[in-house]
């Protein structure tokens, strides 16, 4: 038998059925496509946010350990006050090396956390500390019965403060 | 034609079972990474509440009154116990909008003053825990 057009009408029907098998087809792959896609995409996106959240902790605990040990191992009557380095606000921790007094300093400057050990009354500027962890900025401030505040500032924007109590009850630098 | 047409439903049978075992192996790889977001985030938690914890320890040996301590804390003393309440970035804020608390509890035991710190989310969950205890030579009274 034939259609108007003169087809047979069996070549017709097998020929809706590969339409719909090869849309089938398609779709199937369609669908792996996105899903393929979706996943790599929340992969990624989860793996930069972790590696993002690691640094961020890694940046705050490495901060606040290294000036935290510093202050212990210097901590002794009067060993450890605020000053300043030149104009720059800074942390001293003074110490005796066989009767040579030494102090050093840690402060903030040009985007690091730096550290300068020096003899005492030497006149270096700050910019000749050694630059120690990446920071956005960095204030000390202690009170007169000896808790230290340590302000940090960070890259990622988030900003944290630390508390230390000097055993040996620091002072401000300057003050008997 | 029947072979033809069978050939199609074999081929779309096969790819069919090949999408399902790639959406069960996907559930799977999605659910680990959930559960790696998760971590990170409990880790970074832990983080800044050991610090916090820290802080509220050194506040505590250089004061160890409630009142003191809550006012270098930038918290409230409530029944002899100090409470800082803190936002979800870790800054001080009050307790309507808190998202972590820390608690210190101080206790006297002879010429030791004690205290438990305690940091928790805002369902009471622990997240850090920590003891430390300084020494006044005031006896109990």
């Amino acid at each position: 038998m034939k259609d108007k057009e003169g087809e047979p009408i069996g070549i017709l029907k097998n020929k809706s059925r590969l339409q719909a098998d090869s849309a089938a087809v398609f779709l199937l792959g369609a669908v792996f496509l996105f899903l393929s896609i979706g996943l790599v995409l929340l992969g990624g996106s989860v793996y930069s946010q972790t590696l993002s959240a690691a640094s961020e902790n890694d940046e705050l605990r490495t901060t606040f350990s290294y000036i935290a040990n510093q202050i212990r191992r210097a901590d002794s009557h009067g060993a450890v006050e605020t000053g300043r380095l030149d104009a720059v606000p800074a942390l001293l921790l003074n110490q005796d090396f066989e009767g040579i007094a030494c102090v050093t300093y840690l402060y903030y400057w040009e985007g690091s956390l730096r550290e300068l050990f020096v003899e005492k009354d030497t006149e270096l500027g700050p910019e000749a500390g050694l630059p120690l962890i990446e920071l956005a900025g960095l204030d000390f401030q202690m009170d007169d019965q000896g808790l230290l505040t340590i302000e940090a500032a960070f890259d990622s924007g988030g900003s944290q403060r630390m508390l230390l109590s000097c055993r040996s009850q620091g002072r401000e630098a300057g003050s008997s | 034609m029947k072979r033809q047409h069978s050939r199609s439903v074999v081929f779309l049978t096969e790819v069919l079972l090949a999408l399902m075992i790639f959406a069960m192996c996907s559930s799977v790889c999605a659910g680990l990474l959930v559960r790696a977001y998760r971590l990170s985030k409990e880790s970074g938690s832990l983080n800044q509440a050991v610090l916090v914890a820290q802080s509220g320890a050194e506040a505590f040996k250089n004061r160890p009154e409630a009142q003191a301590m809550a006012l270098i804390l930038q918290g409230v003393a409530e029944e002899g116990a100090c409470r800082v309440y803190y936002d979800e970035g870790w800054q001080p804020t009050t307790a309507g909008g808190a998202a972590y608390i820390l608690h210190i509890v101080p206790q006297q035991r002879a010429s030791l003053r004690f205290a438990e710190i305690l940091v928790s989310d805002s369902k009471g969950a622990e997240i850090f825990k920590l003891e430390t205890s300084v020494w006044t030579g005031e006896e109990a009274s």
